[in-house]
């Protein structure tokens, strides 16, 4: 399975990259735009987003947005520090399929995010 | 040169129109000189003509110093200097060609100065000092007579000692102007005129006036013709009202010689300048020419007489206002609570004296209230109502014989009345009745013929002055001008009176008014001052709460991106660790170390979300949630993962909803965090195989629904000295544990944070080894929470 994971911070996608790749393959990106453009290519099956890019001209949200208007297919989830219920809320309105704060167990994404796309084959 | 003899007939008419005072001729024992103001002579009588020496023609204006001398033209300056009007004066001898004359100066309303001579007969001089003496003696007796018929009397005795007439009169004019002779001093064998009355039409208008212009008469004899006086350059006749000489009219004449008098002689006595009696001297048989002396002598008598009746007046008048006063004084401060007829009652006596009546009636709201003399019919009252009513309120009239003609049947001894209407609000009608006086006048002939008609078509005056008498009924006394006054006065007051009595019934009412509206006037005063006070504090809450609201948005960023910054590097930390732990290749030591870095961190991300948690913005997401779950599955809910978790460690945990199993719990995300932090506690501090009860139940305390929640444990119990310190946040109990993945010592704090935010509250039962109780009672606020049965 692929995971594509944009993010900006080093740290973080060098955890994400170490810690699932006993899963999947990782992908990790640093610029909004550029992931927008493997994600378009949708041979991934899950794709993590941060929401806080550095970028200051495309977010997490943007980066969504864009790929589901390319028709992507793959589960997305957003990844990020901004905890909180209202956050959760913003990210499953936004579009996003799963909601992880930070910090977030390699084990814990790795179950729900099966999950959620076995349901959802289902 | 021209002569100003009035020649033109006087037709009688309009006798009162006979221009007296212009006929244009002189008595002849006078000698007239008329001069303009720059002493030129203007005028002269004809018997004066000697005097002026050899001027034939006029062509240059003659001096008056050439005719009366130097000094008399001193004089003459000295009086023009000081002249007034209707004054005369008499001046000393002059001696003009030889021959003494005394000369008596006047100023006429035409700005000519007369100059009137009079030869003197030196014969005459002897009888002036005994006649001095004989007035001081007059003068001295007035202050003895306190009436006007006793001074009378001494008057027309003097004079006629003074003078010789054969009859001298005190005679005095009423108010109509008739004459009545109050006092006479005749020759013995005349027939005595004292007591008679003559009518006015006697003493014609202009006659009056003159009286009271000029207040000397002397007609030496009526059957003088006089002589003519001639203006120099003027034809305008000259105003001889204030000559002494001036010569008679033909009317007066005529009447004089039908009474029979030769010769006459008249003073004046005035009073407030109006003619108010004379005295009057007639000769029958011959001329009787007064001189200069005796002219004087009778003027200052009569001077004298005027002296004492202004006097006299004022002291009556006086009286009569002390009176007024006393009367107006007890009715303006007499109660307000009695009637006018009570009031008039009550002060009749001093009316009476004042107003000289008999009775009055007071016709009020259709009501008449009689005191004294009255008449007896209303119809009366009604008629003299409409005949006498003026239609202005405060005016009134009266007369003193009218009542005679009133509708009466019944014999009333009423003869004037005075009616006035005194009344704001309504016609306040108030009669005065004047007793009927029955008077007999006698009158010196027949008043209504005073004038008969002749053939030559003029009336001549009257020839008969036989006794005519007659007898007055229903007349009163007249009100006299003082008396009307009073009447007015006495009218004001009691309108007055009534005006205050309103004022003060509306000044109480009017008072009250404004103090009622002065009370309403405060009230809203306050009202607005309350009103702003409460806009005041309204501004002052609502920037406490902007203020909150941007402290709460401001701590909303601040938590937010604490929050992220907290998280990001502890997953750094937490995943890193994580790597090494799983890393084959790492010494059992360096796992052991990341495992120990990853702990440590988990718990301070633990710590961290559990302080997050007491974040309310989370509240407030929980109190707007949509979904209300019923309590018994939000138990269900939340504690089986629990039970689940506590079996694997061997606890275990129990529910039970005692009752009202079907409400909807509100603020389910607060009361699950209550039961949560309770039942990790109880697991976390009861000890291997602890039971946990967790019992929930709705009971009415005090007319208020609490909802109560018990977590019930049978662990070692919490010793009383650490009960109050469990609440503090970090604290961890006395007890040191060795789970350092669990517990940050908040957990009850959050949960009296909680319960606090509730308004509940939160009560501890524990002994060592007994276990531990923790009973959370929450109110119902009903509109949160309702059943749904």
């Amino acid at each position: 399975m692929k995971i594509l994971y944009i993010e900006d911070n080093y740290v973080n996608r060098l955890i994400i990259e170490k810690s699932m790749a006993k899963y999947a393959t990782v992908v990790a990106e640093e610029n909004g735009f550029k992931g927008i453009e493997l994600g378009k290519s949708d041979d991934f099956d899950f794709i993590l987003i941060d929401l806080n890019l550095a970028d200051p001209e495309i977010d997490g949200f943007g980066v969504l947005k864009a790929l589901k208007k390319e028709g992507v297919k793959a589960v997305t989830a957003a990844v990020t520090a901004f905890a909180g219920s209202d956050w959760k809320k913003k990210c499953l309105d936004a579009g996003f399929d799963l909601y992880f704060p930070k910090p977030v167990r390699a084990e814990e994404l790795w179950v729900e995010l099966n999950e959620f796309r076995d349901a959802r084959n289902a | 040169m021209y002569s100003l003899e009035n020649k033109g007939q006087v037709l009688l008419e309009n006798c009162e129109d006979e221009p007296i005072h212009l006929l244009g001729k002189l008595q002849s024992h006078g000698l007239l000189f008329g001069f303009n103001h720059h002493l030129k002579l203007t005028h002269f009588s004809a018997n004066a003509k000697h005097l002026l020496g050899d001027v034939s023609s006029f062509e240059a204006p003659v001096e008056l110093s050439s005719i009366l001398g130097t000094s008399a033209e001193e004089s003459a300056r000295e009086f023009l200097k000081s002249a007034q009007p209707s004054f005369l004066r008499y001046d000393h001898m002059y001696t003009i060609l030889a021959e003494p004359y005394r000369i008596a100066w006047s100023l006429n309303d035409d700005q000519v100065l007369l100059a009137e001579l009079e030869r003197v007969d030196p014969s005459e001089n002897s009888a002036s000092n005994s006649s001095i003496a004989e007035l001081q003696g007059f003068i001295q007796n007035l202050r003895s007579y306190h009436n006007e018929e006793d001074i009378a009397v001494q008057v027309v005795a003097y004079f006629r000692k003074l003078t010789g007439f054969d009859r001298v009169m005190y005679y005095k004019f009423d108010h109509n102007g008739d004459g009545e002779v109050l006092a006479e001093d005749k020759k013995v064998g005349l027939e005595s005129f004292l007591g008679l009355r003559y009518p006015a039409t006697d003493i014609p208008a202009q006659a009056r006036k003159l009286y009271e212009r000029n207040t000397v008469r002397s007609i030496c004899n009526i059957k003088d013709e006089g002589v003519p006086i001639y203006g120099i350059k003027s034809t305008a006749p000259i105003d001889l009202s204030l000559s002494v000489y001036r010569s008679v009219s033909p009317i007066h004449v005529e009447y004089l010689n039908n009474m029979g008098v030769r010769a006459t002689h008249a003073n004046s006595i005035l009073h407030l300048d109006k003619l108010w009696g004379m005295i009057i001297c007639h000769n029958y048989d011959e001329a009787l020419h007064v001189n200069f002396e005796q002219r004087q002598l009778t003027a200052l008598c009569a001077d004298f007489v005027n002296s004492w009746l202004v006097n006299s007046e004022l002291i009556r008048t006086a009286k009569r206002k002390t009176l007024e006063a006393e009367w107006l004084a007890g009715f303006s401060s007499g109660s307000s609570e009695l009637s006018v007829f009570d009031e008039l009652k009550n002060s009749f006596p001093l009316l009476k004296t004042l107003l000289g009546i008999s009775g009055f009636s007071v016709l009020q709201g259709g009501e008449t209230h009689h005191h004294g003399m009255h008449p007896h019919g209303k119809s009366v009252l009604d008629y003299l109502i409409t005949n006498m009513q003026t239609g202005k309120v405060g005016e009134f009239v009266y007369t003193d014989h009218h009542f005679g003609k009133a509708e009466a049947t019944e014999d009333t001894d009423i003869g004037g009345v005075a009616l006035i209407n005194a009344g704001l609000a309504e016609d306040t009608f108030i009669f005065f009745y004047r007793p009927e006086k029955k008077e007999v006048y006698n009158w010196a002939g027949k008043p209504t013929m005073t004038y008969e008609k002749s053939g030559r078509h003029n009336l001549n005056p009257r020839k008969s002055f036989e006794l005519w008498q007659e007898t007055v009924k229903g007349k009163s006394i007249p009100w006299s001008p003082d008396d009307v006054k009073f009447l007015s006065d006495l009218t004001d007051a009691i309108e007055v009176k009534e005006a205050l009595v309103v004022r003060e019934a509306q000044e109480k009412k009017g008072y009250s008014e404004v103090f009622r509206s002065f009370q309403r006037k405060n009230e809203i005063k306050k009202l607005k001052s309350d009103l702003e006070k409460m806009q005041r504090e309204f501004t002052k809450t609502e920037q406490v709460i902007d203020e909150a609201k941007r402290v709460n948005e401001l701590k909303e960023i601040v938590m937010s991106n604490m929050n992220h910054e907290m998280r990001t590097p502890l997953n750094g930390i937490i995943g890193l660790s994580d790597l090494i732990e799983g890393d084959p290749e790492a010494s059992e030591d360096m796992k052991t170390y990341a495992g120990l870095i990853r702990d440590s961190s988990l718990r301070m991300l633990y710590t961290f979300t559990r302080l997050m948690k007491l974040d309310l913005t989370e509240i407030k997401a929980d109190k707007t949630s949509a979904g209300k779950v019923v309590i018994t599955n939000f138990l269900d809910n939340l504690l089986n993962p629990v039970k689940a978790k506590l079996r694997l460690e061997n606890k275990t945990l129990e529910w039970a909803i005692h009752n009202s199993k079907d409400t909807l719990i509100s603020n389910p995300i607060i009361k699950e965090q209550i039961i949560i932090n309770l039942v990790n506690n109880a697991a976390q501090y009861g000890g291997d195989s602890v039971h946990i009860q967790v019992s929930a139940k709705y009971l009415s305390l005090s007319g208020k629904r609490v909802l109560h929640i018990s977590v019930e444990d049978d662990g070692p119990g919490i010793p009383e000295d650490e009960q109050n310190m469990i609440f503090e946040p970090f604290y961890m109990g006395k007890k040191v544990t060795d789970r350092l993945d669990e517990g940050s010592g908040l957990g009850l704090y959050i949960v009296k944070s909680y319960v606090k935010y509730l308004r509940g509250t939160i009560e501890l039962q524990s002994q060592p080894n007994k276990g531990t109780k923790f009973t959370v009672s929450i109110p119902i606020e009903t509109r949160d929470e309702d059943t749904l049965h």
